[in-house]
Parts: structure tokens; sequence; C-alpha cells
């Protein structure tokens, strides 16, 4: 299991207790974590008064998370049926991070319901600009604002770690800074609650080769992967999947993350 | 022709009523207030597409004309025909881009794709393009 991976490796997040693989006992299979205090909801994480101080050390303390993320890699999974289940696509001796995210995004696309012609010019300039990733680590997937839980004190725990894989440690630092993920706080590049230079300066600190350019590939392609979303989280309401307001809203936004993903690259020039 | 209040009278009715009346009682349940805000949010989008849907899907379909060399008189046709046209002229220029492999965002493709997003945002969500 992922999290425990992480969990031994000191990563801050809630201890794993039971994995249940058995289906027959819920309905699905599943898993039991320690509970942990504190709230992760986005909008509180970055607008709550009562936050103000522990918002400050947040760069400080998520690098120091993520860097423990980064630090374990595919050798250290005894478990080699995990090992390429984390790995999906991609090859461990070719490295083709970026080549296998985008035949991945690829797949999705040619699924969805409708054209999206901003996403063929988006795919496009990711294939022409992919970056070499130099080592494979673990990727939390999801690493954002809203998957964290804070209290007014500390940090107490990454969550959500159903996206981890073994990838491009960019990929990460990418998405945390997506502008879906600063819940208003626009200016806050990096997930609302600090500018971007903070933090990339904290993760230099245990990664100085940190590349501009490979954040800028990974968040057009965040970006990208949550236009895809947005739509097929919709279409799961409007086929009557998994029916819902919030879901049925989403596909209204596609068009925010496809006009994100296009300035970025407008900018890149 | 329907009687008095119009669609959109209708619609600002109710989005008045969520926001004034439901949203303050929600106030110790995040998860209910949040998502009184995104229907108060979805009649918004609604009331503004009923305002400018059609006058955008006219633009959009006259810009893929244009670009894909198209014949058809569109402005005769129903709303819904225009949408399934608008669908299949997309599919076209997703096509098109596709083989290309554009991406260059002084191109034709790039600026035709990006009004039509505008478009769309002006409807979705105009606070987006605030300081663009």
């Amino acid at each position: 299991m992922v999290c425990e991976l992480a969990y031994n490796h000191g990563v801050k997040t809630p201890k794993p207790i039971l994995l249940e693989t058995n289906s027959s006992i819920i309905g699905n299979p599943f898993y039991l974590m320690e509970k942990i205090s504190g709230k992760a909801n986005g909008r509180y994480v970055v607008k709550s008064p009562e936050l103000a101080k522990i918002r400050k050390q947040l760069p400080k303390i998520l690098a120091y998370e993520l860097s423990k993320i980064h630090s374990i890699q595919p050798k250290e999974l005894k478990d080699e049926r995990l090992q390429q289940k984390l790995l999906g696509n991609t090859n461990l001796e070719k490295k083709n991070v970026a080549e296998s995210a985008i035949k991945n995004v690829k797949i999705q696309i040619e699924k969805l319901p409708e054209p999206h012609p901003a996403m063929e010019l988006i795919i496009n300039w990711l294939e022409a600009n992919q970056p070499e990733t130099d080592e494979i680590v673990l990727v939390h997937g999801d690493f954002r604002t809203g998957n964290f839980m804070v209290t007014p004190e500390e940090l107490t725990g990454i969550i959500d770690w159903e996206f981890a894989h073994f990838g491009d440690r960019h990929e990460d630092i990418a998405w945390l800074c997506v502008r879906d993920w600063r819940f208003g706080k626009l200016k806050l590049e990096a997930g609302g609650f600090a500018t971007r230079q903070e933090f990339y300066e904290e993760y230099k600190k245990y990664f100085p080769q940190l590349d501009e350019k490979k954040v800028l590939f990974w968040e057009v392609m965040g970006n990208l992967r949550w236009a895809i979303g947005s739509v097929e989280q919709a279409e799961r309401h409007i086929l009557g999947l998994d029916r819902g307001i919030e879901l049925a809203s989403i596909g209204r936004r596609t068009c925010e993350m496809e006009w994100e993903a296009m300035r970025l690259v407008e900018n890149a020039r | 022709m329907q009687d008095r209040p119009s669609a959109n009278i209708l619609l600002e009715a109710i989005a008045d009523f969520l926001i004034k009346e439901i949203l303050p009682i929600t106030k110790d349940n995040d998860l209910l207030s949040y998502k009184t805000l995104v229907s108060w949010n979805m009649l918004e989008i609604i009331s503004r597409e009923l305002k400018y849907g059609e006058k955008f899907l006219t633009a959009e379909l006259e810009r893929l004309s244009s670009y894909l060399n198209k014949e058809d008189n569109f402005l005769t046709k129903t709303y819904q025909e225009k949408l399934e046209l608008a669908k299949l002229w997309n599919k076209e220029l997703s096509e098109k881009i596709r083989e290309k492999k554009i991406f260059n965002p002084h191109s034709v493709e790039w600026n035709l794709v990006k009004l039509t997003l505008r478009e769309k945002l002006e409807i979705a969500n105009p606070k987006f393009l605030q300081g663009e």
C-alpha cells in the first residue's frame, strides 16, 4: 500500500491500520487509517484567519514533506506487482515519464463525448516540449491544497494517495501551483498560501536542480488533466452513474482549465 | 409567447431566494452551504446562457464556417441544429489541429479556439477573465 510506504519513510500521513481487499464486506475493497485532527477544506486553508500563523510555515513544512515523498524510489519496493502498477506505462530504464503521461491523456481525450479543439492544441504543445526525467521517484499525484490536514498549530497529515505513482518530481510541484488549487488567492501561486518562488526556494533546499521549465510542462499537463477530469465528472452525472450538484456543475468549468493551460503556453514564449 | 415574468426574472427570483433565505440557515453546515452556492452559481450560468448563448453560438459558427470553408446557411437553423453543427465543425477543427500538429499561439487556429473559450467563460464564469 502506497501510504504505508510513505508512512514508513517518515512522511506525515495518517498511520495505515488495515487493508481489506475482499469486496464482499462492504461492496468494495477498503482501508482504514488512523484518525487525525484538523481540516483539509481548501477555502478554509487559504482564507481562515485562525490559520494565519501556520499558513506562513506551510511552504517550509510542505516542501519538507514533499522531499520525503520524492526520496522514495522504485527499487525500494519489494512488491513487484505494486511497483509495476505504480510505474504504469513508464519504463524504468527509458524514464519516459512525460511520453507515458501524454499517451494516457490522449487515450482519455479520445473517449470524451464532445470535441475539444483547445485540448488538441495543448497536447500538441506538450508533445513538442517533453522534458526528460532525471530520476524516477514516488509522486503523490494529487499534492495540493485540499489534500493536507491542518490545525492552527500544525500540519497534521498528507491525505488522498489514490493517484500516487512513480514519475517526475516536478509533477507534484506543478500540481500544487495549478490555478484551481489557489482557491481564489490567485497571486499566491503555490496552493493559495505562498508565492511560487517562496515554495521553490524551500524545495530547493532538498533538490537544488528544480527546473522551472519542467514545472511549466507539468503545470500545462496538470491543467489539461483537470480539464479532462471535469468533463469526465460531469459525464458521471449526465449518464446517471453518480448524480450530484457538484458533478453537474463541474462540466462548465472545463474551459477555465483549457484557458489557463493556453495562457501558460503563451507566457512561456 | 409565455406570460410575464420572463425566464430570466424567474431565475433571478430563485437565485435571490437561495442567497437571502437558504444560505444563512446553512452556515453551520459547510457542505450544504457550499452546495447552495454552487446551485446559485448554476442559476447565474443559465441566466447568462439565456441572454448570450445563441449570439455566441452564431458567432462561433461564423468563425468555424469561414475557417473550414463551409457554405451552409446556418442562420435559418434552430438552436438545437446549430448546436449539432458546432459539434460537427469543432470535430473537424480538432482533426485539423491534430493532423497539422498545431500549437503556435500566433496561429489562426489558436486564436479561433481562444475566442470560443472566451465566450464560454463569459457565460460559465466571467470573473475568471478579470485581469486578463
